[in-house]
């Protein structure tokens, strides 16, 4: 027990008898033991709920129980209810042929990949399906927004082809995503932090491998010592006094090293979706055998791995840059487009006004 | 009148139509409800054991309590791991609001504790920073104690003070705690003794809460209390339904009221489990109604406050005897001149009714105008 | 002449009337039942729990006896509106008198959705078991309704006795009052720093505090409180 406070006034005026209610007395042994007998009442209690609502869940399940059929497509295999069947396998199909090369010479590898797939109604009777039998699970619902903005079934070919290369290249690649917009990449990498990640946005190549994190993540490459001094002095003021204290030497010393790793944790400057860019870019340019080395060599580095794929990485990241990051805007302005569109709309409307009954006579 | 008697039959079936979906929807309402909140059973044992665990902690502390108040000591210290940055805050309170008390008419002891003190098992279940009040007997004598506990830091440091702006790890739930507020209730303690048997009944029973407050020096004005449709203010979303009541007129309410506890209480029985003042308090009517012992004795003088204090009558009794004013009607006062008038229903205040007369009567004769006005066609 | 007009009234208003009565009646009867569902489900202060449930229902029944006021009033002039307000000159009766007659004639029928939302109230409130504190107003309720749609549908119906031309121009100034007020009240308080009360806030002070006109509206809409 830790020591306590304790102020005394000691008593001096007689107190005229107040009916001060009589102290209980506790045992705290017998506290102590009916905590204990509680808590475990209590576990016991919550393994029956969860109990029953399995039991009640499984019994729902098989109470709304769908017919299954099956369909395969490419190198998936689609289990889907039976009135959905050909609709699902037309979707597949449909993606499967569209799919970029790079996906498609992943086939071998694909092969057996097993996909539940749900469409409106039976989402929840083959999503439970999907859990007892541990397959990965596919909710179509068109109705929802982000249906809009990407189409699920080329996610499932993205994700699923993505599954197949090596976890250093996924865990380096991070959130999956092929993305299509240059006007997003040309701006993440505008604003980038860091001297490093604007030589990167000028053209410099070497600049460039280190910002994408080929060369593994190391923040004492991608930010120099003044700029890591100024993020804690913005972001991490309380840091400061230990950021000096841990890091006035050079900043490769073990203990600024740790210091970083530990309580400052930088993000790199570019993000997911840059290296996303880089890689479908060079993984595009690729024959089917070097996909399979690529996805298949377990022992290279990620640059290694990215120099024997593109040939020469230099080069790839030259075009990578011309490409996505140089190249001016091929679609017509946002504004243009809505004055052509404001003006046609207006003809129509103008059209159906002189076409007004009210103006008919007789 | 076949017509008529048609469009009946129609709205009749209509209503029934619409009542009948109306009780499907309230059904399948009521289902989802029911799977999102945990069985009765599970949520009672939990309260059940929430309870046992705060009541060892509370023993734990009462016990070495009434063990230091025993053993007469004069001199006070801080514990050792009590922060740097608060000991000497806490220290300097504490002495000056003993000192406002001299000579005080009962032992008055105040702690600070760690709030590992009595905890079992030994995981954290750390409710926040407070304090809690107490009194009882010891050697037959009577004492208040007030019991800080502090918050566990970095180090094995705790924290803790009595004042908000000062420490992140302050119990103080009120922005303008001086160093008198340390005391909170043991204050009338300390000042006029061991209350009597029916006043010390309603300060066990909710009245705590009323006794733990200064009056502020620049007390705020009074806002409205509800937005338009009717809808609450979110601030007084916290309060007690029935110091809404109170704040309509409902006297009886009132009374009801000032006789419920609010917030955290102390577990333990026996003793005069008086109050705890936690960061996250609740209030019945708000955060000022902690001055209404301190307004009572402001209003009527020490003298007659000392009579009421000590009055061994039930709460009403000893008010109307002492001040001769019923506590009721006082205390909706009170209420009201602080914390606003509530609207009693959607009953229509008088102006309003007659304020739509006349817009009615207006826009009529708007009507007949316009009307005259126009030419066919 | 008066049963007249109201038998013409009637006959044009019951079956657009209709649907205002079911959900006068049934927009009390679910709130309530909704709030007395989750009142059941919450263990922790229920009473707070009842009135903030009710609370989100607030804004509704202003808007309905708005409705009801207006499509009462609407379809009082719209055989006059049809005609051209010939009819009125062929009778023997001064304008004015033509005019307070179906304004009567059409206030009667204001009373069919407030009687609708009192038995709904009554008969949500009925089997209700409220928390300490808390009573259900049904009968003040259904009065403050009746006379919110009243005003409504003086106001609109003394729109629509004039031409279209004044209520569009009456409509139209009103909002470019809102809208230009808006604008313009925006840039001096951002280039002057001054704190200009916005169109909308005059306008809610105007009408709905006491004493504008529409104060009935901005009042206390809880079927159940303190």
């Amino acid at each position: 027990m830790s020591r306590f406070a304790c102020a005394l006034i000691a008593l001096s005026l007689l107190v005229p008898k107040q009916s001060v209610a009589q102290n209980v007395e506790y045992d705290l042994a017998e506290l102590r033991a009916r905590i204990d007998s509680l808590s475990a009442l209590q576990q016991q209690l919550r393994q029956a709920a969860s109990v029953r609502d399995s039991v009640a869940a499984a019994t729902r399940t098989e109470k709304s129980s769908v017919p299954l059929d099956t369909a395969v497509v490419g190198p998936f295999t689609l289990i889907t209810s039976a009135r959905d069947r050909e609709h699902v396998e037309r979707l597949f199909a449909r993606a499967w042929s569209d799919a970029p090369g790079t996906i498609k010479a992943a086939e071998q590898r694909l092969r057996g990949s097993t996909w539940v797939v749900a469409l409106k109604s039976d989402t929840g009777a083959l999503q439970t399906f999907a859990k007892q039998e541990k397959l990965q699970f596919l909710p179509i619902i068109y109705w929802r927004v982000d249906s809009f903005a990407e189409d699920p079934v080329e996610r499932v070919l993205l994700e699923a082809t993505v599954q197949t290369f090596p976890r250093e290249v996924r865990q380096w690649l991070g959130r999956v995503s092929r993305p299509t917009d240059p006007q997003k990449l040309r701006r993440e990498l505008a604003v980038a932090p860091g001297e490093k990640a604007q030589r990167c946005h000028a053209g410099e190549v070497e600049a460039c491998i280190d910002v994408l994190g080929l060369r593994g993540e190391r923040w004492a490459v991608w930010y120099t010592p003044d700029e890591i001094r100024e993020y804690v002095r913005r972001f991490a003021p309380n840091l400061q006094e230990d950021f000096e204290g841990a890091c006035s030497e050079p900043p490769d010393t073990e203990v600024c090293v740790r210091f970083v790793e530990t309580r400052l944790r930088l993000a790199p400057p570019v993000g997911s979706r840059i290296r996303a860019s880089f890689l479908w870019h060079v993984l595009d340019r690729a024959s089917p055998s070097d996909l399979d080395r690529f996805a298949s060599d377990t022992t290279a580095t990620l640059e290694q791995r990215m120099r024997n794929v593109a040939g020469d990485l230099e080069a790839a990241v030259r075009s990578w840059h011309a490409e996505v990051i140089e190249a001016p805007q091929q679609s017509m302005p946002a504004t243009a487009r809505a004055g052509i569109a404001s003006v046609i709309w207006f003809v129509v409307a103008a059209g159906f006004a002189t076409r007004s009954t009210r103006w008919r006579l007789g | 009148m076949a017509p008529g008697l048609k469009w009946l039959a129609a709205a009749a079936c209509g209503c029934i139509v619409v009542a009948l979906l109306i009780q499907r929807i309230e059904q399948r309402y009521r289902e989802d409800l029911r799977s999102e909140v945990e069985p009765t059973q599970v949520r009672m044992l939990a309260r059940e054991l929430q309870r046992l665990r705060v009541l060892h902690e509370e023993v734990t502390r009462r016990d070495s309590v009434r063990t230091a108040l025993r053993s007469h000591e004069t001199a006070f210290e801080i514990p050792q791991n009590l922060a740097r940055a608060d000991a000497a805050q806490v220290n300097a309170d504490i002495q000056t609001a003993l000192a406002s008390i001299q000579p005080a008419e009962t032992r008055i002891g105040v702690f600070v504790m760690d709030p590992r003190v009595g905890r079992y098992p030994a995981v954290s279940m750390f409710l926040g920073p407070s304090v809690e009040f107490y009194a009882g007997q010891v050697d037959e004598q009577p004492y208040c104690a007030v019991v800080g506990i502090g918050a566990e830091q970095q180090q094995g440091e705790i924290g803790f003070n009595f004042r908000s702006n000062r420490s992140k790890a302050s119990a103080a739930s009120v922005d303008r705690t001086s160093a008198e507020n340390v005391l909170g209730p043991c204050r009338w303690w300390g000042v006029y003794g061991a209350p009597g048997a029916g006043i010390e009944q309603w300060l066990t029973n909710g009245g705590a809460g009323f006794s733990d407050g200064t009056i502020s020096n620049s007390p705020g004005a009074v806002t409205a209390r509800r937005k338009v449709f009717g809808s609450r203010i979110s601030a007084q979303e916290t309060g007690a339904v029935q110091a809404e009541a109170c704040l309509a007129g409902r006297l009886d309410q009132c009374l009801a009221t000032i006789n419920t506890k609010a917030g955290r209480h102390l577990t333990f029985r026996g003793d005069v489990a008086l109050h705890v003042r936690s960061r996250w308090p609740a209030y019945r009517f708000g955060a000022d109604e902690r001055a209404m012992l301190t307004q009572i004795e402001r209003e009527f003088g020490p003298e007659k406050f000392a009579r009421f204090w000590h009055s061994g009558d039930s709460l009403e009794v000893a008010f109307a005897s002492a001040f001769g004013v019923p506590l009721d009607r006082w205390v909706m006062q009170w209420a009201r001149s602080q914390f606003g008038v509530e609207p009693r229903g959607p009953s229509v205040p008088a102006g309003t009714l007659l304020v739509s007369l006349f817009s009615l009567g207006m826009l009529v004769l708007v009507a007949v105008a316009i009307a005259e006005r126009r030419q066919p066609g | 002449m008066f049963t007249q007009t109201l038998l013409l009234h009637w006959k044009v208003a019951r079956w657009p009337l209709l649907p205002f009565v079911l959900i006068a009646f049934g927009l009390p009867l679910l709130a309530l039942r909704m709030a007395a569902a989750f009142n059941e489900a919450v263990v922790f202060a229920p009473g707070r729990a009842l009135l903030g449930a009710l609370e989100i229902w607030t804004p509704f029944f202003p808007f309905l006896a708005f409705l009801c006021g207006a499509a009462c009033a609407l379809s009082v002039w719209a055989w006059d509106h049809r005609a051209n307000h010939v009819y009125a000159l062929t009778i023997p009766l001064p304008r004015w008198q033509y005019v307070l007659l179906k304004l009567g004639a059409g206030a009667l029928l204001v009373f069919l959705p407030a009687f609708a939302v009192l038995a709904g109230a009554l008969i949500g409130s009925s089997g209700l078991t409220l928390p300490d504190g808390l009573h259900a107003y049904p009968v003040t309720f259904a009065f403050r309704f009746l006379l919110a749609a009243m005003i409504a549908y003086a106001a609109i119906f003394a729109l629509a006795a004039g031409t279209q031309r004044t209520t569009t121009l009456v409509l139209a100034g009103l909002v470019l009052f809102l809208i230009f007020g808006e604008i313009g009240a925006g840039y001096l308080n951002d280039a002057l720093h001054t704190r200009l009360p916005a169109p909308f806030e005059l306008l809610e002070a105007a009408l709905l505090r006491w004493p504008g006109p529409f104060n009935v509206y901005g009042g206390n809409w809880m079927l159940i409180d303190v």
